[in-house]
């Protein structure tokens, strides 16, 4: 039996000590990090949980919860911490904890107090889709916070999570989990990258899968490769068997996936006799199938407008085929089945065709068949060729779509269902940039007048976005010009952007005429000049004395200058150049040679596709920063 | 031949009426026309992605029964969208006060706005929606209402209207007539009773000012009184664009600004702040200003750690203490209602808790100290002939300490005379007995000194840089290293030569960093070498490329440049120097130098840079202009070295 004055000094002691635990002097948010993550890390997981419950066959859940550091603030650093939610997602809870570096709490936010967002649809709000978030206050790192949340999705189905635990630089993990739980029979299906196979359990009904990853150190890219599955773990995930729009359909491979798509757009080619009468009227009949289509295309881009709607928020069905015509707009999958029903009144056959669109996006995994797609296409076989049509763009050259499309896998949908295909890969004669320029030098002044001529061939008018300024006016095509020419002190007297051709490898071309300072430096009696600035690689030079990850040159291209100075008699160039470069990435060409009053500098840089081993970097680094030294050579004109 | 005559006289009406500024008649609400939903351009600028059809404005002070004096503010205005770009035109703010007291805050009213699209040949009206508005709070005493239309297209036309009814007769809002996209017709008339005296003064660029009618009576409450009035507008006002070094933007707009001068005490009403000298009193006076000033007993806690630390030693310690113990929410104030204590218990307050924390606590240490009330830079400069207390929404800490001044902010990891880039605006108020004006730019000093020692061995190049940065160069510059994005920058501006090593010298929340950097190139052609005394300095290409200039160019800083280029003549060879140049402009606040000279083996370069004020007038652009053009150019130069024979 204790003795009330003793139950009494234990009770004051536990509180006292309770007390003093939430006081500890020195405690930190640092405790039991490595030290080797601490150094460079700009944020790192403490702990994340990931758990995606497959309830039943039209329901699942999302129990979320991560625990991090921000230790530098960066670029990618997070102003707000979001949740999305849609008219299949409702989110149950969630909570917002926020501790500065003495791990004392300062900002408790549950769900109810989180402001909210909703996405705005062409102008438009929607009523049932945007965001609920929350703010980060302007704190000095380092600070903690604690993110989690539960949603709970209806009725949608199609979309299984894709887990990347770090996908950014100077970002390491102490330890992170994914687990599912599949309530169904069978119904999920999983691709591993970078990381080991998911540890398979069973626990009555439920099947469990669980993925870890601990201790993970950050990591800095490297030039020459941003394909992330190249250096982070990453698991996709997909159903068998999934819902989506009433509709109840495969996914266990691409034709599966294809014939779900035609169960979507079955019925929507809707046109009423009048609309088929004015299609038939927009050809004649002596045109071949590829006038036809071209004829199309055009009305196409003169009549109708894209509106922006994502795939997969505002739905996947396309608008019906009448609705588009009238109303003349529609977004990617409205415009792409439009433009096939089009073709179809006219007994032209082509296929709706899903891509993962954008310049620098990854292909989609080929092995792992899934409706991770954001744009629409049309494939449109003609003789022996394919064209595809970019159905949103008004200006678009006709079967161009550029480094948006190209080069990848893509899913074309045919009667039977879908397929993979892949689409152009445009090499090096596919993507000219030729620049001419003749300069008019006043060696007494070092200023000069000059007209350049810049010929763009294929990709190669997507430079600068050069591609869209035919369309604009005088004022913002000299803005244009005032940015990208690399020179200092000069003004525009002149110039003419001509329209892109409307071809497939389109062709593109614009000239100005400037009166630029000093371009000639004065050096003693001679002067200075480098020509090869004016056509630039926009390469970086290596430095890293190790490689890790693949070097990967994405697309191939071609440069090629011609520099020509009229000269008075008196002058000329002290020594010339002849310098070439071949290698297996590419080849690199300067020359340069005075006939009478013209000096004339010549230089082509190719540099070619491909994916090379880390073993070849010593040779690549040459390579590249030979280049860029050898664009900077000086030349000296000397007179007399 | 009269009746064809009559004909032409009113096409040739038709055809100017649309939007003439003579004739101009602003058009019914929600009264759209099928031509200005056609129109595809607007005809004085083109190439712009919306444009402002008309902006009316209707001012007058009246009377109500409950909040007694008040202004009324109508506004109609009438928003064309050219391009899908263009859209974003299609949402709004209107700021407003809004005080914890309903009769002090500004009521806007009757606020109604449609979206007017052209579908199939007819008109199609889109109302705005509750969920299209919302309310951001800015500070404790000022807030803004957000819109954006719905269904907005290319082509569409926006109509919207609404009345402020405010008591604040001191503040009333200042008519912008230009905006960054062009605008048709921007009109506003106004009245006042002749008791009250309101200074009215045109800012920015003129576009066809005209000023009609002369209002001479107004009629308030049934009473008719004399008074004063004017409509004034302006036509086919060109945009401003984004320019480099553009500081404010609002003060740079084409704009009216109301001040009121003077009451006629004959009517018996007061209207406090209407002075600066009222305007200190009533801060002194107030417990959430002046009365914060001894409250820092909540520092006492430090008292043993900062026993024995010089007077700036103490002013450092307790700016970290309160930075890293308090986060900043994004609000504006200069007030404070929380003790320090339960600020740094809370963690996290707005500009004035936080920084009146850090006034008082100095001040407890015997520090002295003084609270510096500031209009931001994006709302314009302040105006010292009229005081409006709700211009002011930002404070800092002035310090004083052996004779030199300095400015604090606790609000961010500042250091200790550092403070926020929207501060450094023109003046600040300094709160006190004897209250004055104090140049918030004076201190804003930004300084980069380099020394680059080149030396030729063996074949190769060898450069050692060393560069010292200060006050806001070093601020800047320590933000970028955090961010891995200085490296990176150095790794660009070095490019042409091989990195050996750079080394890093920095020191937490301190106003000096330096770096070092190791470089070498090998010698392609050594009859001759080519050095460039300095790789990429800080002015590389000339910012200036525009032949004329609206705004103002504002550098934010007073920026100082010391390069110092040294090389030991290698035997063998010869040295062409470049050329001597001094340039200054009129004032002398731009200054520039360029030296080569050779004494005996060693050759030195020096350039020196220096700007004594931060603003340029758009007058002083041309000026500007061939300054920075003589000075790249010069920059540009190089040092020969020649292979003796």
């Amino acid at each position: 039996m204790i003795a009330y004055r003793h139950k009494i000094f234990i009770f004051v002691f536990a509180f006292i000590f309770t007390f003093c635990i939430n006081y500890l002097p020195g405690q930190t948010i640092f405790e039991d990090i490595p030290d080797s993550l601490l150094r460079s890390s700009h944020l790192i997981v403490l702990n994340e949980q990931y758990d995606f419950t497959i309830i039943n066959d039209i329901k699942t859940r999302k129990d979320y919860k991560k625990d991090y550091l921000v230790l530098k603030k960066s670029d990618f650093t997070l102003d707000y911490l979001y949740i999305i939610f849609d008219k299949y997602t409702k989110i149950k809870k969630a909570k917002v904890e926020i501790y500065n570096k003495n791990n004392k709490r300062i900002k408790k936010i549950n769900l109810s107090k989180f402001k909210k967002r909703l996405f705005v649809d062409n102008g438009t709000v929607s009523g049932d889709a945007g965001m609920r978030y929350v703010e980060i206050p302007d704190i000095t790192p380092p600070y903690k916070i604690i993110f989690s949340y539960t949603v709970f999705k209806k009725g949608n189905t199609a979309f299984f999570p894709v887990w990347q635990p770090v996908n950014k630089e100077y970002e390491s993990v102490i330890s992170s989990r994914l687990r599912v739980f599949d309530n169904t029979k069978n119904n999920l299906r999983y691709k591993s990258i970078n990381i080991s196979s998911p540890q398979i359990s069973k626990e009555k009904n439920t099947t469990i899968y669980e993925w870890e990853i601990k201790n993970f150190k950050y990591i800095k890219f490297e030039p020459f490769n941003d394909r992330t599955e190249d250096y982070f773990p990453m698991v996709l995930l997909a159903p068998n068997n999934f819902i989506l729009e009433d509709y109840k359909s495969e996914m266990t491979n691409w034709e599966s996936i294809g014939r779900f798509i035609n169960k979507l757009n079955a019925k929507r080619n809707n046109f009423t006799e009048e609309q088929k009468k004015e299609i038939r009227n927009l050809i004649s009949n002596d045109d071949d199938i590829y006038d036809k289509v071209k004829k199309i295309y055009n009305f196409l881009q003169q009549n109708t407008r894209y509106v922006s709607i994502q795939l997969g928020i505002g739905g996947w069905q396309p608008f019906e085929s009448r609705y588009v015509h009238e109303k003349k707009y529609g977004d990617c999958k409205a415009l792409t089945f439009y433009t096939k029903s089009m073709l179809a009144i006219l007994g032209i056959k082509s296929y709706y065709t899903l891509v993962e669109a954008g310049k620098n996006t990854r292909d989609i995994a080929v092995d792992f068949p899934s409706l991770r797609f954001n744009h629409a296409i049309l494939c449109v076989p003609i003789s022996q060729d394919t064209v595809w049509l970019e159905c949103t763009s008004g200006i678009a050259p006709f079967g161009y779509s550029g480094s948006f499309t190209d080069d990848r896998n893509v899913l074309v949908v045919d009667n039977s269902g879908g397929k993979l295909v892949k689409t152009h890969s445009y090499n090096s004669r596919e993507n000219i940039k030729t620049v001419n320029i003749d300069i008019f030098p006043e060696f007494t002044t070092g200023n000069a007048a000059i007209h350049i001529n810049t010929f763009l061939t294929g990709l190669a008018i997507e430079d600068n976005d050069f591609f869209s300024l035919a369309y604009q006016n005088k004022k913002n095509q000299r803005k244009w010009l005032l940015n990208i020419l690399n020179l200092d002190n000069y003004n525009i007297k002149n110039f003419n952007i001509i329209p892109v051709s409307g071809d497939i490898i389109p062709k593109g071309h614009y000239d100005v005429d400037l009166y630029v300072k000093k371009i000639f430096l004065k050096a003693g009696t001679d002067y200075l000049f480098k020509p090869y600035v004016f056509n630039q690689t926009g390469f970086e030079p290596l430095v890293e004395s190790k490689r890790i990850s693949d070097i990967i040159i994405k697309r191939s291209f071609i440069l090629e200058d011609t520099i020509s100075i009229t000269v008075p008699d008196n002058i000329s160039l002290k020594k010339n150049v002849n310098y070439e470069l071949n290698s297996e990435f590419g080849t690199y060409k300067i020359s340069s040679f005075q006939h009478d009053n013209s000096i004339i500098f010549i230089r082509k840089v190719e540099l070619i596709k491909g994916v090379y081993p880390p073993s070849k970097y010593e040779k690549f680094k040459t390579f590249i920063n030979t280049i860029l030294k050898k664009d900077n050579h000086k030349f000296f004109f000397t007179s007399g | 031949m009269r009746f064809s005559f009559i004909i032409f006289f009113f096409v040739f009406l038709l055809y100017n009426s649309l939007y003439s500024q003579d004739n101009f008649k602003e058009k019914k609400f929600r009264d759209v026309s099928i031509e200005e939903l056609q129109m595809d351009s607007c005809d004085f600028y083109s190439g712009a992605d919306a444009m402002v059809l008309f902006n009316v404005a209707n001012l007058y002070i009246d009377y109500e029964n409950v909040k007694g004096v008040v202004y009324h503010l109508y506004v109609h205005k009438r928003i064309k969208i050219f391009s899908n770009s263009g859209k974003s035109f299609a949402s709004g703010k209107i700021k407003f006060i809004k005080s914890k007291a309903k009769r002090f805050s500004d009521n806007i009213r009757k606020f109604k706005a449609y979206t007017y699209n052209l579908v199939e040949g007819k008109v199609e009206e889109t109302k705005i929606g509750k969920k299209d508005k919302f309310i951001n709070d800015i500070s404790d005493y000022s807030a803004e209402m957000s819109f954006a239309m719905p269904n907005v297209q290319k082509g569409s036309v926006i109509d919207l209207k609404y009345e402020i009814i405010s008591t604040n007769i001191g503040n009333l809002k200042t008519w912008f007539f230009q905006d960054v996209i062009p605008v048709k017709i921007s009109k506003i008339s106004y009245r006042f009773p002749n008791f009250l005296k309101y200074k009215i003064n045109t800012y920015g660029n003129f576009y066809s000012l005209k000023s009609k009618k002369d209002y001479h009576t107004l009629n308030i409450n049934n009473h008719t009184f004399d008074a004063y009035g004017k409509e004034i507008s302006m036509s086919n006002i060109l945009p401003l664009e984004k320019e480099k070094y553009m500081g404010s933007l609002l003060g740079s707009l084409s704009r009216l600004e109301f001040n009121l001068e003077y009451i006629d005490p004959y009517y018996g009403f007061k209207y406090n702040n209407s002075t600066y000298e009222k305007m200190n009193k009533n801060l002194l006076g107030d417990s959430m200003f002046g009365g914060r000033m001894k409250k820092g007993g909540f520092a006492k806690v430090w008292e043993k750690e900062l026993k024995g630390k010089s007077q700036i030693e103490k002013a450092e310690f307790i700016l970290k203490k309160i930075q890293n113990n308090t986060a900043w929410n994004n609000i504006f104030s200069i007030y404070s209602g929380v003790s320090g204590k339960k600020l740094m218990k809370k963690g996290e307050g707005n500009t004035g808790e936080i920084n009146w924390a850090l006034i008082s606590a100095l001040k407890y240490f015997d520090i002295e100290t003084y609270p510096v009330i500031i209009k931001r830079k994006k709302y314009g400069i302040p105006n010292p002939a009229f005081c409006n207390i709700f211009d002011y929404d930002y404070l800092v800490a002035l310090v004083v300490i052996d004779n030199k001044e300095y400015f604090c902010d606790a609000t961010s990891d500042f250091p200790f005379g550092i403070i926020r880039e929207q501060c450094i605006n023109d003046k600040g108020f300094v709160v006190d007995e004897n209250y004055r004006w104090i140049d918030m730019t004076k201190n804003a000093d930004f300084k980069q000194s380099a020394i680059y020692t080149f030396k030729i061995k063996g074949n190769y190049i060898f450069s050692d840089i060393l560069v010292q940065l200060k006050q806001y160069a070093a601020f800047e510059a320590y933000g970028k290293y955090n961010n891995e994005k200085l490296k990176n920058e150095l790794k660009k501006q070095f490019s042409d030569y091989e990195i050996e090593k750079i080394e890093f010298d920095t020191i937490n929340n301190s106003d000096i960093f330096k770096y070092s950097i190791s470089l070498k190139k090998e010698i392609e052609d050594d009859e001759i070498i080519v050095l460039e005394p300095f790789i990429k300095p800080y002015f590389d290409i000339n910012p200036f490329k525009k032949e004329e200039r609206i705004s103002n160019v504002d550098f934010k800083y007073n920026i100082t440049l010391n390069y110092m280029f040294n090389l030991e003549l290698p035997d063998g060879y010869t040295i062409e120097l470049p050329s001597n140049v001094r340039i200054e402009n009129e004032d002398k606040t731009l200054k520039y130098q360029y030296m080569a000279t050779n004494g005996g083996d060693k050759v030195v370069v020096m350039m020196k840079y220096k700007s004594a004020k931060t603003v340029f007038s758009p007058q002083e652009y041309t000026v500007l202009k061939t300054f920075f053009e003589k000075m790249t150019t010069t920059n540009k130069q190089v040092v020969l070295l020649k292979k003796l024979k």
